[in-house]
């Protein structure tokens, strides 16, 4: 969907959005739809259906080149580098018009109540500044807006209203786990996927169960931003402008941001401005952004005055179990990550030897390339003599479980900025510095423990793991985390940086917890609930 | 614009039994240097010269090892033989090793005769993706019946 010619161009936006992922997408049509002329600058482009690697006999190749989810591996245009040597978990992120939703499991978990509340239950991290309930409706507008299949009734959550589609087929696979949850008296229910399984919206077909989500989805049928918020912010009148990179947010004299330095497609410097800037460049494209825009106001950074931008980065702590069962399952057939899953495990029980909880998540597995290097484990099957024994007995015979656990805010780790590594703009590039907790190790190891019995008891005659699994970085939280205190957080309740008054944060960055699940569903609704704030508050032209 | 030959015949002929060893033929399996994944490991080091420095430097390497192990080339050697040079490079060597693995799995398992010896229909998965009967909501039945054991916050 490239600009056609017909959409506006706002010399003088009301609001300046840079990314146009999961949370820049949202925040970017519920402006526009209250009149505000938005301007987006994203430094990726618009991926092309018919281009995407599931119409191609080398589709799997593809995932271990231009579509690896780890930016180091890809080296296109539109990425930058991560210096991840320090973490024990490798980012993964796309840049592209629909962000990392262009890769996305679409795996579409909501928190618990009790995730917000992590401080006064449970004595570790922070609570929020709002609560489940605050926030449900926004859940409720997104799961309608962007067209979700699943099934109410799950007893591990609060009651919610009905899914816009039904729940995508399971298949034999996940009728084997449910006979193995039902078997141990464990909780398991069929996922909140964000992959419609009927018609729904425009110009999107159902699922038809084609498998490497992670590809690309190119019918439509998974919900990324790209063929969700998108199409309606365009027509709104935003303006997106792609292949534009952001270098640095200006201040002036009164500390307040005037806009952006980017380099536009031809590699010349600009200057946008714009009397409300928000930011949604993910957990780590966030802080860097922030720490590379330096001033005399902001010597350390901007909106850092609190020295928290780019601490308390969370991932989820994640292992990887794998079953091998004596039946074939169909294993390739339907969305590779969003199927089922088990919250057992996910409210504190300190019996357990860990405060907090994890989640399991039930994972297919993708083709015969994938199945020989060791698919979802990373562990490749044997050369040599055992080689066609051990395939045989894998490829399309495997039930995957991921261990999911809540990772909690340490100032350790954290995202700052490489003193040599760049992107090919000489913009520096993001240093990540990451370990395991000693809470994080023992809940997975409980985990693992925990998948292997489950897959034990579906029938597996076989169990593999990998502990943790270091290419698990999906998911980037935390760097500018949200409060009401400035001494302590970097944003307030509604994302507003505490020191630059038309500055706002939409992504994952403001996350105070990580809970224990996929954050993109909580990501978006709170980016449609600080788009409503700034609509009441009319941040529109004036700073404060 | 063709790639440029990567390897003279010499090393040719020498990945092609290496590659016979990775993937070995078996009754209902062609091997992997019988497939001809030679051709598709030499495509690939015509697009990265890192990958080609370590293939081409591997491939003397398992040359040394043999002549060290047996005082002969590793074509004429036997299979057991030719296996124990391959576990001491892999030893020796195992970033060139598991480069050479990966790049064999890579082209032997998109082979569509390989696809056809797995049961694994050849085509990619777009546009005719897979069916699946409809999700049954009675497997739930037991998961209904439990109380909602979330925590309660307010």
């Amino acid at each position: 969907m490239p600009d056609d010619g017909s959409t506006p161009h706002w010399d003088e936006p009301d609001a300046l959005i840079i990314g146009a992922g999961a949370s820049g997408a949202a925040v970017g049509w519920r402006l526009a739809e209250a009149g505000f002329r938005v301007v987006c600058l994203e430094q990726g482009e618009w991926v092309e259906p018919a281009a995407l690697p599931a119409y191609y006999p080398d589709w799997e190749l593809r995932r271990l080149a231009d579509f690896n989810p780890d930016p180091n591996v890809r080296q296109l245009p539109a990425d930058y580098p991560v210096n991840d040597v320090a973490s024990t978990f490798t980012p993964l992120m796309f840049n592209a018009v629909g962000g990392s939703t262009i890769h996305w499991s679409g795996h579409f978990p909501r928190y618990h109540p009790s995730d917000f509340r992590v401080r006064s239950l449970d004595g570790v991290g922070d609570d929020w500044p709002l609560s489940y309930e605050e926030l449900e409706p926004f859940y409720d507008l997104n799961d309608q807006m962007i067209g979700v299949s699943g099934l109410a009734g799950d007893p591990s959550q609060p009651p919610r209203s009905a899914r816009p589609t039904p729940p995508l087929p399971i298949g034999k696979l996940g009728e084997t786990m449910a006979r193995g949850f039902d078997k141990l008296g464990w909780h398991w229910w069929v996922s909140d996927s964000a992959v419609i399984s009927a018609p729904y919206g425009e110009a999107r077909q159902p699922c038809n169960l084609c498998g490497p989500c992670d590809l690309g989805c190119p019918i439509g049928a998974r919900s990324s931003a790209d063929v969700t918020y998108w199409p309606l912010a365009l027509r709104l009148g935003v303006e997106l402008r792609t292949r534009c990179r952001v270098r640095e947010i200006m201040v002036q004299n009164d500390g307040t941001a005037r806009g952006v330095l980017y380099y536009d497609p031809l590699g010349r410097l600009r200057e946008q401005r714009a009397p409300l800037v928000i930011l949604a460049c993910n957990g780590i494209g966030t802080p860097r952004l922030l720490l590379n825009s330096r001033s005399r106001l902001f010597p350390d950074g901007l909106a850092n005055r609190s020295g928290l931008v780019g601490k308390n980065l969370m991932f989820h702590p994640f292992s990887a179990v794998s079953g091998v069962f004596p039946e074939q399952l169909d294993s390739y057939k339907g969305p590779i990550g969003t199927i089922m899953f088990s919250h057992e495990f996910y409210e504190t029980d300190l019996r357990r030897g860990f405060v907090r909880g994890y989640g399991l998540q039930i994972v297919r597995q993708s083709g015969p390339v994938h199945t020989a290097l060791g698919g979802f484990l990373g562990q490749p099957v044997p050369w040599g003599r055992e080689h066609h024994r051990v395939f045989k007995e894998r490829f399309n015979r495997m039930i995957s479980i991921g261990v999911m656990g809540e990772d909690l805010p340490e100032t350790i780790n954290e995202v700052t900025l490489d003193p040599e590594l760049a992107d090919s703009d000489a913009i520096p590039a993001p240093l990540v510095r990451y370990r395991l907790s000693d809470n994080s190790r023992r809940m997975l190891d409980h985990g693992v423990a925990s998948a292997a019995e489950a897959l034990r008891a579906a029938g597996a005659i076989q169990v593999l793991a990998t502990s943790p699994l270091r290419p698990s970085g999906w998911h980037l939280l935390g760097t500018c985390r949200m409060a009401d205190d400035p001494m302590s957080s970097v944003v307030d309740r509604w994302g507003r940086a505490h020191d630059v008054l038309n500055l706002f944060v939409v992504d994952g960055s403001i996350f105070v917890t990580s809970a224990a699940v996929n954050p993109t569903t909580t990501i978006q609704a709170l980016a449609l609930r600080i788009a409503d704030y700034i609509k009441r508050n009319q941040h529109r032209g004036d700073a404060a | 614009m063709s790639a440029p030959a990567m390897l003279d015949g010499e090393q040719r002929a020498l990945l092609t039994a290496v590659l016979e060893r990775i993937v070995p033929r078996s009754p209902d399996m062609p091997g992997a240097g019988d497939l001809g994944v030679t051709a598709s490991i030499e495509r690939a080091l015509a697009t990265a010269s890192p990958l080609r420095r370590l293939f081409l430097d591997g491939l003397v390497e398992i040359e040394l090892a043999s002549a060290r192990q047996n005082e002969r080339g590793f074509r004429d050697l036997g299979p057991d033989e030719q296996d124990a040079v391959l576990r001491a490079v892999e030893e020796a060597q195992p970033t060139f090793f598991s480069a050479l693995v990966d790049h064999t799995y890579r082209g032997y398992y998109t082979d569509p005769r390989v696809h056809e010896a797995i049961g694994f229909e050849s085509r990619p998965p777009q546009p005719l993706g897979h069916q699946l009967p409809p999700f049954d909501p009675e497997l739930l039945a037991r998961q209904r019946q439990r109380a909602p054991f979330w925590r309660e916050t307010s």
